[in-house]
């Protein structure tokens, strides 16, 4: 770690603070009663500091610390008595305060937030039924005095309850509050809350979170055992009494109060515990009481804690005295040494270079289900290959299969990478190995600062470190925002900040999901720069991505995925022109269905000028719509054109952003939504009944729509009414999904991807179904992936393409056909160049 | 409307904060400032008593009990003169919080003496500083073990019968009640087994035909049946209970329930009002000892206790936990009126050790002297009656132990 | 054998209380990803409020009436007051939330009953014998009420469409919500039922223990142990991890050390855990990029 003037300054502050106050005690200004109190607030303050750091860097919350601060202090008590040095008793301590601690972080690393709770809690009560028992060692609920404690190094005797014992507690706290502001500027602490912040992310760069909760709570216990000692020598006695699961609470207290993983706030914690019977008897409440109100208190109003409250207007007004008013995000600055930008066929791959990945018949099954299977591809040192496919093709799954992501998915088959053989290198090593990788969503660490989620990379950091990642930032156009939470920033500036993060260490294999998804037409044209950019640096790339033009762009070679498997290959030119790649996109629907011949003109849902965004993502912008009665409406786009947010807003369960939504009277909608949603765990009967319920219909109407509902069901379903929904093949999970819309008598249907994911005969059923009930009156929208689809069963068609209705018509017209083609692909404005090249 | 409400909300959060800091900084300069210590018209004395946690249940009554028996005297014009001021802070039975709360009484209340506090590990946390460093004495604490007393420490006076010495008073009276076969049932903590190991020696000593066994059972248990079960199993003439009062009250009921009876026997934690409302009928014969008369007997020195509480501490139980208090008032109240001349810790120190026949009229006689610093080893008998604690004969001094 | 018996029955009957405890806690834990660490405070709440009444003269089926009343009415204050504006998904503040009105309602039943310990009326008085064993009544019928109690839970869930309905929002809340299942009025029946099943619980357990301010302190540390052990979601998982937590914890006392009964009930449960760590009967969940 690197030392700088203002942390050199401020890990200071610790022991500067400690040697004012021991000048204060020994000067008497501080009373001779309130030094014991001194030193007991001096003690708590380093183990609030570890439970709160433990908490605040890895997310473990301990209630176990009670039990390490009684081991330390029992170590003092059994030192003290059978004539081990001070320095006997503090190393015995730490070690095994370190061993236990690493035991336990292990071990936790494995569960949930409240299983480690209650981990930490058994081992407080088995601490505290050992301390009871062992009375020979302890002195079980007697207790045990420490009478003095000699140093092997010369360094004078401690006698137990004596004023030099204050003073060392006070002494020792400061140290460790000086050890603590490095580490928190330390690629320790980034690699913690990395870990803790998405653990999925923190394994493609090579950190493993059991490794880190191990460690963390190791340091942790260390610290609290050592606490621990201070204690029993302050004391002079040390009993089980103190080390309760009361206690256990009150640290949680303490750490609440001056906020969670702040080194400020865990003095005041430690303050708080040490006066809170004064402050109690202050007020006139028993003590339980003033803990009870403080943690219902502040987590109410302070969530973050009381000394970040105080703190956050301070370093605000802080900042806007000493910085610039924050700078507008700045355009990437390739750096001199960079290649000059060169279009992608100019330094196309040569086919000479050597093939750094090869995947040979690799199979990924979750359970039953085959995300990918037998999927073969190689990549060239020198290539760009995208991979494209509609949604559910199992595009994902070969990134996850190749970054070691793919959880407990079963993968077979062979992936070779720089000669070695990939498959047994686990997620954390891949990264050493030298690949990179991206997320659709951007899966950034927000805890951490821009500079930092790159720092992290790197487990010491240098000066050198420092100053390559400045670079870095400065290179993707993220300087200026460096000191920035990725939660401050616009989404295109995080998907900048996760490439840089996978592009730090410059890894051989580069392998981006979904980069250009979310991402406006300057920010797209940037990205592809610095694809481009990266190629000409040698680094090989695999992306996958729904937003073709740029893909192509930037891509040497195309592989095309569906169910699984591969289904064609070729240049970015040419690999449209295999009639099964496009029809993967568009689809092969022969005939157009019969749909009824009139329909109303009584408008039942209309959306003017809807807007709507995710975070700063920009899901739909300006869209107007008109529903009218008896319509079958189609709503065509690409993964990611903002189908599913349409559907929530003309549903009505989201509200848009912007513009307004009206219905023609009172309309009732339902909603089968995307990937069916249904609740798996409930029978086929509970499903249909919830959704009646949740519309008020009870008792005998109730019945009687699930009589008529189930009537509609096809037949292989009304017999296994009492199974549950997660039994159900995809197809008949669609029926149901549809049916549990239907049992509450809708006017307006909408239905969300329903052929996603089913074979070709089920789509044909599914589609029947709903044709039908368009004949029985229903008005249906319809939200589709293939275009084709939707011109064969709508009356109406409209475009969606990233957020903008891109084109709208009949398709009967044979204009539009074309018209909509261009507009699914590459939206409105560019429509005649991408028809050209389709 | 949603947003001012979070402004609302914020800035309460915030005023509940403030109000926060500046109550503990108004806590601790109230601590600094005050201290001057009391005038010589006032005997100005201090302790710790668990008003809160896991043993309030014994530390609002024993404060009951003295509470009114100081403000009884005050009413009456005080000790040779002088008020007795008995400040009392809670402790929550934490050694921690004890040594917080010593410092506090002597460096900044600067009391004499700490009276009728409460806990064993609880005073032994506070010894390094109040006996050796500070030497005020610390009189009549509740609790305490036979090392407080052997050999004896400058300044540390008890007025309760060792809970040693109740075990040898039970085994005595099973022994004279003509038992040959004892079990005794007890808790596992460290404070319970070194009690129950003291029955069978001084049993054996008067009789060396008895047999004594041990059971132990765990901590706070509720669930008595098996014990019960097992002590059926054992054949056992008589029952010696060195567990809690609800724990005993747990045992007696299920005894009960299982058509267990036999002569069951009990140390003075047993012999609280608690055990008799928990077990009810059940509890019908116990015997037990304890450290002062039964706060039912006519006894006028008892009646006197019961029209105080009645008169000063309204709301209390005037029960045996209440009357220890009471006793252990009332024990330095009758020395320190032997002190002539200004009351200091040093003068109640040297009150105490030449002080006999210290006689509460609810507790035994005690005898200090420079060698003996524990006033009494005797107990009261005392048997369930109709429901209620009675006492049984005069005060009792088991056997000499070991 | 008859002993084996007597402490088989024992721990049947704790570990019933102990499940009917767990039992609450996860449907509230489902419903609305609360940890209720209040619970146990509350139902003393309405412990109390049930002795008061007998000591009245009421009969004690209406105390038990009245204390489920009590506790149930107390709970949903606690719920709108503090934990609502907590808002949704905040694991961790919403159970030291609860750790805060737990410690809270505590003491306020110590200032106004006192911390003296009083004593809760069985049910039933007496024993039956069988097989040489004089089993309590008050075990069987705690067993028994247990046992209805969970099947009426049972049926409740399984049968009813409030149950299923329930069971819709803890399996998906945000799928719960675009079927329009009001989240809010369900959350509340879930508050309501698993606190109203920790206060029968308690009803069942105090008689035993008698009843002081932290009397359910323990039986719900050993509830705890039995919904991790059985699965923080399933309902199974806490009627049978709180059964395996009660016998094994009689056994452990009985037949291995009394005093280290705690180490062997947690131990065993933390063992399960390293093994399963989703608990028996929990499920796994995967994240996914």
């Amino acid at each position: 770690m690197v030392f700088n003037r203002s942390l050199l300054a401020k890990a200071a502050l610790g022991p500067a603070a400690g040697a004012v106050l021991m000048a204060f005690m020994a000067s008497g200004a501080i009373p001779a009663y309130q030094m014991y109190s001194v030193a007991l607030a001096a003690i708590y303050t380093i183990v609030v500091l570890s439970v709160g750091l433990l908490a605040g860097w890895s997310g473990i919350w301990s209630v176990g610390h009670p039990a390490f601060f009684a081991i330390g202090a029992y170590f003092a008590a059994y030192g003290s008595g059978h004539g081990w040095s001070l320095e006997t008793v503090v190393l015995g301590a730490v070690v095994t305060g370190t061993v236990l601690g690493a035991f336990l972080g292990y071990a936790g690393a494995r569960f949930s937030m409240l299983y480690i709770a209650l981990l930490t809690l058994a081992f407080t009560m088995v601490t505290l039924e050992l301390v009871n028992r062992w009375s020979s060692v302890t002195g079980g609920d007697q207790g045990v005095a420490v009478l003095q404690l000699r140093s092997s190094l010369g360094l004078g005797t401690l006698a137990g309850g004596s004023t030099e014992s204050q003073y060392l507690a006070v002494g020792a706290a400061a140290v460790v509050l000086a050890l603590a502001v490095p580490a928190a500027a330390s690629g320790l602490r980034m690699r913690l809350v990395a870990a803790k912040s998405h653990p999925l992310a923190a394994r493609t760069i090579g950190i493993a979170p059991e490794a880190q909760s191990a460690l963390a709570f190791a340091v942790s216990a260390a610290f609290t055992t050592f606490a621990g000692v201070l204690l029993g020598l302050i004391t002079g006695f040390v009993s089980p009494d103190p080390f309760s699961l009361n206690l256990g609470i009150a640290l949680i207290a303490a750490c609440v109060l001056g906020g969670v993983g702040t080194i400020i706030g865990a003095v005041a914690g430690g303050a708080y515990l040490t006066w809170n019977p004064s402050l109690s008897s202050a007020v006139g409440l028993p003590q339980p009481v003033v803990q009870g109100l403080v943690l219902v208190g502040v987590l109410l109003f302070l969530p973050g804690g009381v000394v970040p409250f105080l703190s956050a207007p301070l370093r605000s007004a802080l900042r806007r005295v000493w910085r610039r008013p924050a700078p507008t995000p700045a355009k990437p600055n390739p750096a001199a040494d960079l290649a000059p930008r060169q279009p992608a066929t100019a330094t196309a791959a040569t086919g000479e270079a050597a093939v750094v990945l090869r995947l040979e018949h690799v199979s990924v099954a979750y359970g039953g289900l085959k995300a990918l299977e037998d999927a073969s591809v190689s990549l060239r040192q020198d290539e760009v290959l995208a991979v494209i496919g509609p949604n559910g093709a199992g595009k994902t799954t070969l990134l996850n299969a190749v970054s070691g992501l793919t959880g407990n998915g079963r993968v077979s088959g062979t992936v070779d990478f720089a000669g070695g053989s990939l498959l047994k290198a686990r997620a954390t090593a891949r990264r050493r190995l030298g690949i990179g990788r991206t997320f659709q969503h951007a899966e950034v660490f927000s805890e951490l600062t821009v500079a930092e989620n790159v720092l992290c990379t790197r487990r010491w950091i240098t000066a050198r470190d420092r100053a390559d990642v400045a670079r870095l930032l400065d290179s993707v156009g993220l300087a200026d925002v460096a000191d920035r939470r990725p939660g401050e920033l616009p989404f295109g500036l995080q998907k900048r900040l996760d490439l840089a993060r996978a592009m730090a260490e410059e890894p051989k294999l580069l392998v981006l999901d979904e980069p250009f998804g979310g991402l406006d037409a300057g920010e797209r044209a940037l990205l592809a720069q610095q694809i481009r950019r990266l190629h000409a640096q040698g680094t090989a790339v695999l992306v996958i991505d729904h937003v073709l033009d740029d893909l192509f762009s930037v891509a040497h070679r195309v592989l095309a995925f569906d169910f699984g498997r591969t289904i064609g290959e070729g240049t970015p030119d040419t690999v449209l022109d295999n009639p099964e790649v496009r029809s993967s996109y568009l689809g092969t629907v022969g005939g157009r269905a019969e749909l009824p011949e009139r329909v109303g003109e009584r408008s039942v849902l209309r959306l003017s000028g809807v807007g709507h965004t995710y975070g700063g993502v920009v899901a739909l912008r300006d869209v107007d719509l008109d529903v009218r009665e008896g319509v079958v409406l189609g709503i065509a786009g690409a993964n990611g054109a903002g189908k599913s947010t349409l559907a929530g807003i003309l549903h009505g369960s989201l509200k848009p952003a912007r513009g307004s939504r009206e219905t023609g009277g009172t309309v009732r909608t339902s909603l089968a939504p995307e990937g069916r949603a249904l609740f798996k765990t409930l029978s086929l009967r509970e499903n249909l009944e919830v959704a009646a319920y949740a519309a008020g219909i009870t008792g005998a109407p109730l019945r009687e729509r699930l009589a008529e509902t189930t009537e509609w069901l096809p037949p292989r379903l009304r017999d296994r009414m009492s199974v549950p929904a997660a039994g159900l093949s995809g197809g008949e999970q669609q029926m149901l999904a549809i049916a549990r819309a239907l049992i509450v008598k809708p006017d307006v249907l909408i239905v969300d991807e329903p052929a996603l994911g089913l074979a070709p005969a089920l789509v044909d059923e599914v589609y029947d179904r709903l044709v039908r009930l368009a004949h029985d009156g229903l008005t249906v929208v319809l939200l589709e992936q293939l275009l084709s689809r939707a011109m064969s069963v709508c009356h109406e068609v409209a475009v969606l393409h990233e957020g903008s209705v891109a084109a709208q018509g009949r398709p009967g017209d044979p204009s539009f056909a074309a018209l909509a083609e261009a507009a699914y692909f590459s939206g409105a404005r560019e429509t005649a160049a991408t028809t050209a090249r389709l | 409307m949603f947003r001012t409400m979070r402004k609302f909300r914020r800035a309460a959060g915030t005023t509940a904060v403030l109000a926060v800091v500046a109550l503990t900084a108004n806590a601790c300069a109230e601590q600094d400032s005050a201290g001057a210590g009391g005038d010589s018209s006032e005997i100005h004395i201090g302790a710790w008593l668990p008003t809160t946690g896991a043993t309030a249940s014994y530390g609002v009554p024993q404060k009951a009990g003295a509470e009114a028996y100081f403000k009884m005297i005050n009413a009456s014009g005080g000790i040779n003169g002088r008020k007795v001021r008995w400040t009392v802070k809670d402790n929550a039975a934490d050694p921690q919080q004890t040594v917080q709360i010593a410092r506090e009484l002597v460096g900044q209340d600067k009391v004499v003496a700490i009276v009728n506090a409460n806990g064993t590990s609880q005073a032994e946390a506070a010894f390094p500083f109040v006996l050796n460093q500070s030497k005020v004495p610390i009189l009549n604490e509740v609790g305490g073990n036979e090392s407080w007393f052997k050999p004896p420490r400058p300044g540390l006076f008890g007025t309760q019968t060792l809970y040693e010495d109740q075990a040898a008073a039970i085994a005595a009276w099973t022994v004279q009640d003509g038992a040959k076969k004892v079990l005794v049932v007890h808790s596992d903590p460290a404070a319970f087994v070194n009690v129950a190991k003291q029955v069978e020696p001084v049993a054996k000593k008067l009789d060396p035909s008895v047999e004594v066994d041990r059971l132990t059972v765990k901590y706070q248990t509720t669930d008595y049946t098996p014990v019960i079960s097992k002590v059926k199993a054992a054949k056992t003439q008589a029952v010696i209970l060195i567990l809690t009062s609800p724990e005993a009250a747990a045992f007696l009921k299920e005894a009960k329930l299982q058509g267990l009876s036999l002569p069951t026997y009990a140390y003075a934690p047993v012999a609280a009002e608690s055990t008799v409302s928990l077990a009810k009928d059940a509890a019908e014969g116990l015997k037990a000892v304890q450290l002062v008369k039964a706060p039912s007997d006519s006894d006028p020195a008892v009646k006197e206790f019961r029209t105080a509480m009645a008169k000063y501490e309204p709301g209390q139980t005037a029960g045996f936990l209440a009357l220890w208090g009471w006793s252990n008032a009332k024990v330095f109240a009758e020395i320190v009126k032997t002190i002539k001349g200004p009351v200091t810790a040093d003068a109640i120190d040297k009150a105490y050790e030449k002080a006999t026949k210290v006689d509460t009229g609810v507790s035994p006689v005690m005898n200090f002297s420079p060698s003996n610093h524990l006033g009494t080893r005797s107990v009261q008998r005392v048997v369930v009656k109709d429901g209620v604690w009675t006492s049984q004969g005069d005060f009792y001094t088991p056997p000499k132990r070991g | 054998m008859s002993q084996f018996l007597l402490v088989l029955v024992s721990g049947v009957a704790s570990g019933a209380v102990y499940g009917l405890i767990g039992l609450g806690l996860v449907i509230i834990y489902r419903a609305t990803d609360v940890v209720n660490f209040a619970m146990a405070s509350l139902a003393t709440l309405g412990l109390y409020v049930a002795v008061s009444l007998r000591d009245q003269g009421v009969a004690t089926v209406l105390g038990i009436v009245a204390a489920v009343t009590i506790t149930v009415v107390a709970g949903l204050l606690v719920r709108e007051t503090v934990i609502r504006p907590l808002g949704q998904g905040q694991l961790f503040s919403a159970l030291v939330v609860t750790m805060g009105v737990s410690l809270v309602v505590e003491n306020i039943a110590s200032s106004v009953w006192g911390d003296e310990p009083k004593s809760f009326p069985n049910l039933v008085n007496g024993t039956v014998s069988w097989s040489g064993a004089a089993l309590p009544v008050q075990s069987l019928v705690t067993i028994a009420v247990a046992a209805v109690a969970m099947a009426v839970v049972g049926y409740l869930f399984a049968r009813t469409t409030l149950g299923s309905a329930m069971r819709a929002v803890a399996e998906n809340a945000e799928t719960a919500r675009v079927v329009g299942l009001g989240a809010q009025r369900l959350a509340r029946i879930a508050w309501a039922l698993g606190l109203g099943l920790a206060a029968l619980a308690a009803c069942l357990y105090a008689p035993r223990s008698g009843l002081v301010p932290t009397a359910l302190v323990a039986p719900l540390f050993r509830a705890f142990a039995g919904i991790f052990l059985g699965g923080l979601t399933s309902m199974y998982g806490a009627v049978v991890g709180g059964l395996t937590v009660g016998v094994l914890d009689n056994l452990a006392a009985n037949y291995a050390s009394a005093s280290l009964r705690d180490t062997f009930v947690f131990s065993f449960t933390v063992l399960v855990l390293l093994i399963r760590p989703q608990g028996i009967f929990g499920t796994r969940t995967f994240q996914r990029v």
